[in-house]
């Protein structure tokens, strides 16, 4: 298991606040996380916007493999993956080189957002309910994509994986939405770059 | 009464390709049209043949879902359908009815009074126009397109074959919020409840209703509205 992960992120979001910003937070991240076509396009276009302008340095660019984070449960039949599509939409937006499927969820895992703190899935279990896909790729970067980062347990335990089978690849995250637990968002569009990693208590913690 | 014609897109903006495939050309809406644009709108769904715990369940969960302002969308089928809309409207919530039937037809006759009830004080969809024959096939394409137009749907009882397990298979295919009551999830009868779970159903308890029905977002509303000036 990997214990640390450059991550960035690029619209806040706070599930309970009330001020105005923290509403269309709610309102931007919900068609998000429910795949809307409209709301991922112009997400998509928005990234672009903060790479040309400097604020996600190292994260986008030419070389870059895109990979989704799988959801908490298998693909039921006919699905298509929600972070697959943001990654296509990344890729329009001329932000990398390619989008490769190469995690999948093979067993479910409890929803983060609709578990109490304790029953929340630990990096460690993400890993274990996550494979990679067999490819003769060797990625040189690899962007770990999801919708919407909480703790980050998802991602470190994604990045765990690829980690293992790319052990020479240059890896990062990145999450469209990071949720704010306990604030009001003074502004949704907000491009951050921080980590995620193992707590000495063993929890993941994420920042910002 | 007065029918207003839309299409899926005008009521949700771009769909996504999965949502296309089942999603009917046109809906025919009779009612009060504001409960399009509030949310969250959640199905609650379940066997025509239902036992007396079944009825009883599907009726406390309406409750619970109005005590949360939630619209309470159902199929107006005899059994769990009709238990939840009259209880949505005895607490004095919304309700939605997607109809198997034309909009100018009662399936079954019982309900002509509640659902003409539904058409002038809530809202009735349909995706069948004026005089098209209802076929056995009507009702499982009802059932897709009220997935479509919710943002979870709840099975309260259904059996091995029940039209209502179609619903729950698309809320995953689409990748809405899927729940099932406890008692349906933990029956040994059954086989497609435990697929469900591991396709990501998430199981209903006494202790987790609130919860999940907090959590429930409002998207459904809210697509096709404006996104730029957030985005």
């Amino acid at each position: 298991m990997i214990e640390r992960l450059d991550f960035a992120s690029c619209y806040a979001y706070s599930p309970r606040g009330a001020t105005e910003a923290s509403l269309q937070s709610r309102q931007l991240c919900y068609r998000i996380k429910a795949g809307d076509a409209e709301a991922i396009r112009l997400a998509a276009e928005r990234v672009r916007t903060f790479h040309e302008s400097g604020a996600l340095p190292g994260f986008f660019g030419a070389n870059v493999t895109l990979v989704a984070v799988p959801g908490r449960a298998p693909l039921a039949p006919g699905a298509s993956s929600r972070t697959h599509s943001i990654c296509d939409a990344l890729l329009r937006c001329g932000l990398a080189r390619e989008v490769v499927a190469l995690l999948e969820r093979v067993e479910p895992v409890l929803k983060s957002a609709y578990a109490a703190p304790v029953e929340r899935p630990s990096a460690e279990e993400h890993y274990a309910t996550i494979a990679v896909a067999p490819t003769l790729l060797t990625p040189a970067r690899v962007l770990l994509v999801d919708d919407v980062v909480t703790r980050g347990a998802t991602l470190l335990g994604a990045a765990s994986r690829i980690q293992e089978a790319f052990p020479e690849c240059e890896l990062r995250g990145f999450a469209l939405v990071r949720t704010e637990s306990f604030d009001e968002v003074t502004a949704v569009r907000d491009p951050r770059v921080g980590i995620i990693e193992v707590a000495r208590t063993g929890k993941t913690v994420r920042r910002p | 009464m007065d029918v207003v014609v839309r299409t899926p897109t005008d009521l949700l903006g771009t769909l996504t390709d999965v949502e296309r495939k089942h999603a009917p050309q046109e809906l025919f809406l009779a009612g009060d049209l504001d409960l399009l644009a509030r949310g969250p709108r959640v199905s609650v769904v379940g066997s025509r043949k239902v036992s007396l715990d079944g009825l009883r369940r599907a009726r406390m969960l309406a409750k619970a879902l109005v005590d949360h302002e939630i619209i309470v969308v159902s199929g107006l089928a005899e059994g769990v359908d009709t238990a939840a809309h009259q209880a949505a409207i005895d607490a004095g919530g919304r309700t939605i009815a997607v109809l198997g039937t034309p909009l100018d037809q009662a399936y079954p006759k019982d309900n002509l009074e509640l659902q003409a009830l539904i058409g002038r004080e809530h809202l009735l969809v349909s995706q069948f126009p004026a005089g098209y024959r209802t076929q056995p096939g009507s009702f499982p394409m009802r059932n897709r397109t009220m997935a479509l137009l919710t943002d979870a749907t709840v099975i309260v009882e259904a059996g091995e074959k029940s039209g209502t397990v179609h619903q729950g298979w698309e809320a995953l295919r689409l990748g809405r919020l899927l729940f099932l009551l406890e008692s349906v999830a933990n029956d040994p009868q059954l086989s497609w409840p435990r697929e469900m779970i591991r396709y990501g159903a998430q199981v209903l308890s006494r202790e987790s209703l609130a919860d999940a029905l907090q959590d429930i977002p409002t998207v459904t509303a809210y697509r096709g509205h404006e996104l730029r000036h957030i985005a």
